[in-house]
């Protein structure tokens, strides 16, 4: 078996589950959230339903990724077709979760409190933090640009690009995640500005993390000579892949964490 | 701090007003100072955001703080109504509790000591 065609079984694998850990992990923090507050959380349906689908469709993907020629067009086309699917019962899990967890988010109290001191995201996040993770994000993705431009020959460009672009738009992601955590209602009890404070330093760590991943595999890629380091550049590419599968997951669950007064 | 009760039989609108102008004439927000955004305050109290931003405005026509368009709310440097209170018009506010409360059961000692310990929470500097 070539590395291609290895290469081609663990994308297969990684499409078919992609969907399936975005909710086990969406569950796991709902679930985290509700045993703080001295509640439980069952699993709904609709996950016991995905992880059969999931199962059937690993076995399936994986057969077919070894029986087709490898770099096969038709595998993509599957390889689709199949998140896809999983997707939609995934989709339908997420609300489930959401509707389970949301006695464990949303506190009924009629008489409520609040504090009048403006909150912003550099009481949290100190700005040469957050502008270090910025401009260091905005350099590197200028010098990717930069050596797109220059000449290479060989060179399979498009799985780079795709990583130079997830970095922007998970930062884009987890910095609306931060300013909502910032502005948002926070109820639980215990130190509500150290709880928020420790949320928003872990959301920012987990942006700086996902956005050097991606960058660093951006620049490993793009100029690779994919003949001979095949393996190198598969191996970094599904690296990218599941800590990029990891990131969304967490962006999903991001209201699953949080406890507030039920909107009036 | 301001509170609030939803199942109160006050509006939300008028509570969030009533509470943040009780905080203004208590110093609890000094002049020049920015309340809250409205996302903030609506989020932390779990009301819809227009509730709040319906009471800032009212505040605003009340000439008790400034609304700058995406800049959120500041309290103005020399906060006044502008409904100037006269002493009948005080008189008769106050008239209208005193009766709340003595047909409520409260004696009128009671109404009187509940009087000088509200009086009490207000600053100095308010009552020039």
């Amino acid at each position: 078996m070539t590395s291609a065609h290895l290469a081609q079984v663990a994308v297969a694998i990684i499409a078919a589950t992609a969907p399936w850990v975005v909710v086990r992990i969406a569950f796991s923090v709902a679930a985290g959230h509700a045993r703080s507050v001295q509640m439980s959380l069952t699993r709904p349906p609709a996950m016991r339903a995905l992880d059969r689908l999931t199962m059937v469709a690993v076995a399936a993907a994986s057969v077919t990724a070894l029986i087709l020629p490898a770099q096969s067009i038709w595998m993509g086309l599957i390889d689709l077709a199949l998140f896809s699917g999983l997707a939609v019962v995934g989709l339908r899990g997420l609300g489930a979760i959401d509707n389970l967890s949301r006695p464990a988010r949303e506190a009924g109290t009629s008489v409520r409190e609040a504090s009048l001191r403006p909150r912003r995201l550099g009481d949290y996040v100190p700005v040469a933090w957050h502008g270090a993770v910025l401009l260091g994000q905005a350099a590197a993705v200028a010098v990717f640009a930069w050596r797109l431009v220059l000449p290479a020959s060989d060179r399979r460009p498009w799985v780079p690009i795709l990583f130079a672009l997830a970095a922007p738009v998970f930062t884009w992601l987890y910095e609306v995640w931060m300013r909502d955590l910032v502005s948002g209602g926070h109820v639980v009890g215990g130190d509500v500005e150290s709880n928020r404070r420790r949320r928003i330093r872990q959301v920012f760590a987990a942006e700086a993390v996902l956005a050097v991943v991606c960058l660093a595999v951006a620049h490993a890629l793009l100029n690779l000579d994919w003949i001979r380091n095949a393996a190198w550049g598969t191996g970094l590419s599904l690296i990218g892949a599941v800590v990029g599968v990891v990131g969304c997951a967490l962006a999903v669950s991001s209201d699953l964490a949080r406890r507030r007064y039920e909107t009036a | 701090m301001i509170r609030i009760d939803v199942s109160g039989p006050r509006p939300l609108e008028e509570q969030i007003t009533l509470a943040l102008r009780q905080a203004l004439a208590q110093g609890g927000i000094a002049a020049g100072e920015e309340l809250p955004s409205v996302r903030q305050l609506a989020g932390d109290l779990g009301v819809h955001w227009n509730t709040v931003a319906r009471a800032y405005r009212r505040l605003a026509d009340e000439g008790l703080v400034v609304v700058r368009r995406g800049r959120g709310a500041v309290v103005r440097d020399t906060p006044r109504s502008v409904t100037r209170m006269t002493k009948s018009g005080l008189r008769e506010r106050f008239a209208e509790v005193v009766a709340a409360g003595l047909l409520g059961g409260a004696s009128k000692k009671d109404v009187a000591q509940a009087f000088a310990e509200a009086l009490a929470g207000f600053s100095e500097r308010t009552q020039k």
